[in-house]
């Protein structure tokens, strides 16, 4: 165990966190990040200022300072190890006010950034960092100076009226956790890697595989100039499976299944970690021997993963960064408001389901919940968000950028470390007031399929977007299941959430990074019960196969 | 601290469990790599809509130590151990296959039926055959399907100039095993070197950013061909650097840089000689932050040997490369020039990278065999001013349907012909005194009030395409005036040279007794390849300077933290 290569062991000292509001405390003495972090950013306040153009309102400083590591190995044998240290850090630079500042706008030709990002000594040296902080700051106050004149010149030339404020108004909180970071036993993790990336040796019908680990461990540290301390310790592993093949016809089918792990004591034992490899293997295989489906109007059983991805493409990408952004290239429309906006305190899904946005949730009945956080990229602590009541949209996921109808912050301003912050899931939550065991499911979805005269229904295991990547037909007549290749939903629109007919009683949590266009990906989990909805439309793919392999695979070439 | 020497001794010791000392059991790559390769080509060879007449892996295994420090303090520290893959596959026949110049399109190789992977980085036969297998099939299918396009391309479009083959035949295929280790290190010290070396800069509040960094990489390369090569062979570079970047009041970026290269750590200079380079590039960008601006000029000048070094690279050397008299979109400067004078009388050029020294420098474009397993040669390009030869890798050129041994790429790319260690040489030299003596007296005849001497030069760009105007450009980045009357030199700057090729070359009016050796890394069609440039200073009667375009921001508001007052 001595992957920490130059960094200093975390201090033996303080153990307890330290959590204020509305009133400063003393920043730990000891700590030379936040000092460094501090007095640039003192500094900055009071000098920073062109000639006779106003300095910055709004500092924010962030350092990411840790190991990581990465390992990657397909059919038994390593292709790359690697640890190493690092620090990270980002300036932010507001300057204007308030009510309008250089943020929540796109300026054409250059990176909407409003700062700037580097690295810098991994071991924190003072000097080191300051210097910079200085450098970034710099940058980042020029820059913040050109995208607000011509923020305001886009605002002049298109002559907007309703303009909401750029920054919300938020009490100062601070949150110093004690400073900890766990090593990686990179030999150790190099077998078992190794080992799971074996377990692929035993499909021949997957063509392509890898397994992937890759490890983060350190702190990050967030100052504001409104008085906003952030510390946290920070460690996640996740352990990632790929596999990839062609389907009979040569239509290619991927998959890949990660799994997170807030801490090394999450981590199940190897048994564990090789069933799962088994289990997705045998997911990707089956595929291979699908049938197709020409055309398909009728019931379909999202299960665990494929449900949880259900809600994510039906509900939380309608609301999320909702605050639109203006683009000065008028073709850019990636930044759009999102469509849930305008349906707030209407009806979005069936009145039986609730939804909600827990991110202070660490885990769910034991499992880790890789969406937890404390405090968001904002410094604003986390909170608990009701996004539906009824089946009626009653909220928004909320940074600190305004909208007409929410003005406040709800904790869920959030980013990867180097994007800006926009309004981001956690952990959605989803409720159903009225449930039934599992296999009930099947049995709903058998009797629909006979009452509309049905010869099968579709159950979804697992999908891309709203695709299917694992789809199985399940017969009404003897319950047989059998994989399908090559399917996809037309014309969904927002209709299914209305028309969820049965949701189980077993509840599947789903750890994954939230992606959205134009944005970083964020840390995210669904916690769902599987569903049956009333109808949906299938067809075979518009993707075109390609030829299979002109050789057999090597390894299987005489196995078979 | 105490567990970082474990640390990466660890990290070393992971990758490669069996390599050691392998080569004379028979390395098992190899043989997995020779496996594999027997099996596709026998039975591709028919099995697609062209005949598969050729098949070459090569992998390239690469171990990267890589430190950076700045102000004193470690900013990277990392070890890397990969594999990368490299497969071509050629369909059709020597005289017209996959790989012929789509005609037309801009794109050139991008799609020639080769493909890049990273790969199992062990020595598992199975894992590694698997990759080889993908890859195979993926290029594979590739190729055929360019193939059917150039077939259609060559069809529609008018006759090509050049009718040479599109694949050489060669002498018997080579083998050779040879390897280089990755030498035994005392990080902890390079650590600390590092660090005391980059709070040298400390001192200096008009330096806006400064490091220091090392960086030892091996490269092992192992070929194998359908025609029968099987070859591994290795090299080290390592090399330390620094940098320092500040601004100029009137918003250009400036700065001064150095590197050292080697293949032993002993090719590394002592702290005494890197305190002493420092503190005169210290200097030196002191000097150029308030330098004068130089207006357009026109006029003689000396481009000290490093410089001309990097001058003949760019300008001469890039355009003698095989494929660029062959590609119908090419500019073509040089292909109807053989045996008439290109350079002045007293100048011989030549390319040869079975050299690793010259006159006791490292240098950094040597190699035992080239990326298409043909063994490094030295290609003579002028002589006496004659244009001689060209770069050649297996693509022929009309009269030379050959390689010389300079097909090189970068993994990941298609292999073209590249530069290796470009020795420039003089029949008649002069000690430099003398040469700037000449320089002088070269202002006199023209009657010009001053002269230009450029110390050292960037790689700039050189277009060779026949879409654009035949020019380069190249970025002087420490420039002195001379004075006819004697006044002492002046460090100006914001200068670029522009001009023509061919001119330039032919106005060399003399040569300095002072050779020295540039080592770099050059970018082209097939990726980024080290390489070397050796020349004398040499005085030009005639070269043209125009303004460098320059960014409009404005040094730092405030000064560095340190040292500021609160």
């Amino acid at each position: 165990m001595q992957a920490l290569a130059a960094l200093p062991p975390a201090p033996s000292g303080e153990r307890n966190t330290t959590i204020a509001s509305g009133g400063r405390v003393p920043l730990p003495a000891d700590d030379s990040v936040f000092r460094a972090m501090q007095d640039e950013m003192d500094r900055s306040l009071r000098r920073l200022r062109m000639d006779d153009l106003p300095g910055p309102y709004h500092l924010t400083y962030a350092v990411r300072q840790g190991t990581q590591a990465h390992i990657s190995a397909s059919f038994g044998a390593l292709e790359a190890s690697q640890a190493s240290p690092f620090l990270d850090m980002k300036v932010r630079v507001r300057v204007g006010d308030h009510s309008f500042d250089n943020t929540n706008f796109v300026p054409s030709g250059f990176g909407f950034h409003p700062g700037g990002q580097g690295n810098a000594s991994f071991a924190g040296d003072y000097d080191n960092l300051r210097f910079t902080l200085w450098s970034l700051s710099d940058v980042a106050y020029k820059n913040a100076l050109e995208v607000l004149a011509k923020k305001k010149a886009f605002r002049a030339r298109h002559q907007i009226a309703e303009v909401f404020d750029d920054f919300s108004r938020e009490p100062e909180s601070m949150r110093v956790e004690p400073l900890s970071w766990s090593p990686i036993d990179l030999p150790l993790w190099e077998r078992r890697v190794r080992e799971l990336s074996a377990v692929f040796r035993a499909y021949p019908d997957i063509q392509e595989s890898r397994v992937q680990l890759a490890f983060g461990s350190g702190t990050k540290r967030l100052l504001d100039s409104e008085g906003t301390a952030v510390r946290v310790a920070q460690t996640h592993v996740e352990i990632e499976f790929l596999a990839q093949t062609q389907a009979r016809d040569g239509l290619r089918v991927g998959d890949s299944l990660s799994l997170y792990y807030p801490g090394w004591d999450d981590v199940p034992p190897q048994e564990t970690l090789l069933a799962e490899a088994r289990r997705f293997a045998q997911g990707v295989a089956d595929v291979v021997h699908g049938s197709t489906v020409e055309a398909y109007v009728g019931p379909v059983l999202f299960e665990d993963q494929a449900a949880a991805e259900f809600f994510d493409v039906q509900l939380v990408d309608n609301i999320s960064s909702p605050r639109g952004l203006w683009a000065e290239d008028a073709g850019n429309r990636v930044f759009d408001a999102p469509p849930f906006v305008s349906r707030l305190g209407m009806r979005v899904s069936v009145p039986w389901l609730g939804f909600a946005d827990e991110p202070l949730l660490e885990r769910w009945e034991g499992t880790p919940l890789f969406g937890h956080y404390e405090v968001d990229e904002e410094g604003v602590p986390a909170q608990r968000l009701e996004l539906t009541r009824k089946g009626k949209l009653v909220g928004l996921y909320m940074s600190r950028a305004p909208i007409r109808e929410f003005k406040r912050s709800n904790g869920h301003g959030r980013a990867a470390f180097n994007g800006e912050p926009s309004g981001r899931m956690g952990t959605l939550i989803v409720t159903p007031e009225k449930s039934v065991p599992r296999a009930e499911l099947k049995e709903r979805m058998r009797a629909m399929c006979r009452e509309l005269e049905l010869d099968y229904g579709v159950i979804v295991r697992s999908m891309g977007g709203l695709t299917p990547i694992r789809a199985y037909k399940l017969y009404a007549a003897d319950g047989r299941e059998e994989p399908v290749a090559g399917v996809e939903f037309v014309g969904a629109g927002f209709r299914p959430l209305r028309d969820i007919v049965a949701a189980s009683k077993e509840m599947y949590v789903f750890n994954f990074y939230h992606g959205q266009q134009g944005r970083t990906p964020v840390p995210a989990s669904i916690v769902a019960p599987s569903i049956l909805v009333q109808e949906m439309e299938l067809r075979k793919t518009e993707r075109k196969p390609e030829r299979l392999p002109y050789l057999k695979h090597p390894y299987f070439a005489g196995k078979r | 601290m105490q567990n970082v020497a474990a640390f990466w001794a660890l990290g070393l010791a992971l990758t490669f469990p069996a390599a050691a000392g392998s080569a004379a059991a028979g390395d098992p790559v190899l043989a997995a790599m020779q496996d594999e390769l027997s099996r596709s080509s026998s039975k591709l060879a028919r099995a697609g809509t062209a005949p598969l007449y050729y098949l070459a892996y090569e992998t390239t295994d690469v171990k990267e130590f890589r430190l950076g420090a700045s102000l004193g303090a470690l900013e990277s520290d990392s070890f890397q151990a990969s594999r990368y893959l490299d497969t071509d596959v050629r369909v059709g026949a020597r005289q017209f296959d996959n790989t012929h110049e789509l005609k037309g399109r801009g794109s050139w190789m991008g799609d020639a039926g080769r493909s890049r992977d990273r790969v199992p980085a062990e020595t598992d036969a199975a894992a590694l055959r698997a990759a080889l297998w993908q890859s195979t099939d993926a290029a594979f299918k590739a190729a055929l399907e360019r193939y059917t396009k150039v077939k259609t391309n060559r069809a529609v479009t008018a006759e090509e100039e050049d009718r040479s083959p599109d694949f050489s035949e060669e002498g018997p295929a080579a083998r050779h095993e040879d390897e280089a280790d990755f030498p035994v290190l005392d990080k902890d010290l390079w650590r600390s070197r590092l660090k005391e070396l980059s709070a040298l800069f400390k001192t200096h509040p008009f330096i806006y950013d400064s490091g220091v960094g090392l960086e030892v990489r091996l490269a092992d390369r192992r070929f194998v061909s359908s025609e029968g090569a099987r070859l591994r062979t290795g090299n080290l570079y390592i090399r330390l650097s620094y940098q320092l970047i500040s601004r100029t009041t009137d918003g250009m970026d400036i700065y001064r840089s150095r590197s050292y290269d080697g293949d032993r750590l002993s090719d590394l200079p002592s702290d005494e000689t890197l305190r002493g380079d420092i503190a005169r590039s210290v200097a030196e960008l002191k000097a150029l932050r308030s330098a004068p601006l130089v207006e357009p000029y026109a006029g003689p000048v000396i481009l000290k040997s490093r410089a001309a070094a990097v001058f003949f690279h760019e300008i001469f050397g890039h355009r003698v490369e095989g494929q660029r008299q062959k590609r119908e979109s090419e500019g073509q400067t040089f292909t109807k020039k053989l045996g008439q004078p290109v350079v002045s009388s007293f100048i011989s050029v030549q390319d040869d990278p079975t050299l690793d020294r010259y006159r006791g420098t490292f240098l950094r474009g040597a190699y035992r065999y080239d990326d298409e397993g043909v063994p490094a040669q030295r290609a003579t390009l002028v002589e006496g001013g004659l244009l001689r030869g060209f770069l050649l890798n297996r693509m022929p050129i009309k009269g030379f349907p050959r390689s010389n041994g300079h097909g090189r790429r970068e993994p990941g790319h298609a292999t073209v012909a590249r530069m290796g260690n470009t020795i420039v040489e003089a029949s008649r030299t002069v000690p430099y005194a003398e040469l700037r003596r000449l320089l002088l007296e070269e202002l006199a005849r023209q009657k010009k009030p001053f002269g230009l001497v450029f110390d050292d030069i960037s790689g700039g760009f050189t277009t060779t395409g026949r879409g654009g105007v035949q020019a380069f450009k190249v970025q002087p980045l420490l420039v002195y005036k001379v004075y006819a009357d004697g006044r002492p030199d002046e460090t100006v700057r914001g200068v670029d040279i522009v001009g023509t090729p061919i001119a330039s070359f032919m106005k060399i009016l003399a040569a300095g007794d002072d050779p020295a050796v540039f080592n770099g890394t050059c970018g082209a069609e097939s990726g980024g390849v080290p390489v070397s440039a050796v020349s004398p200073s040499l005085l030009i009667s005639e070269m043209e300077v125009e303004k460098v375009s320059k960014s409009q921001a404005k040094p730092p508001i405030l000064p560095p933290p340190y040292g500021d007052k609160p």
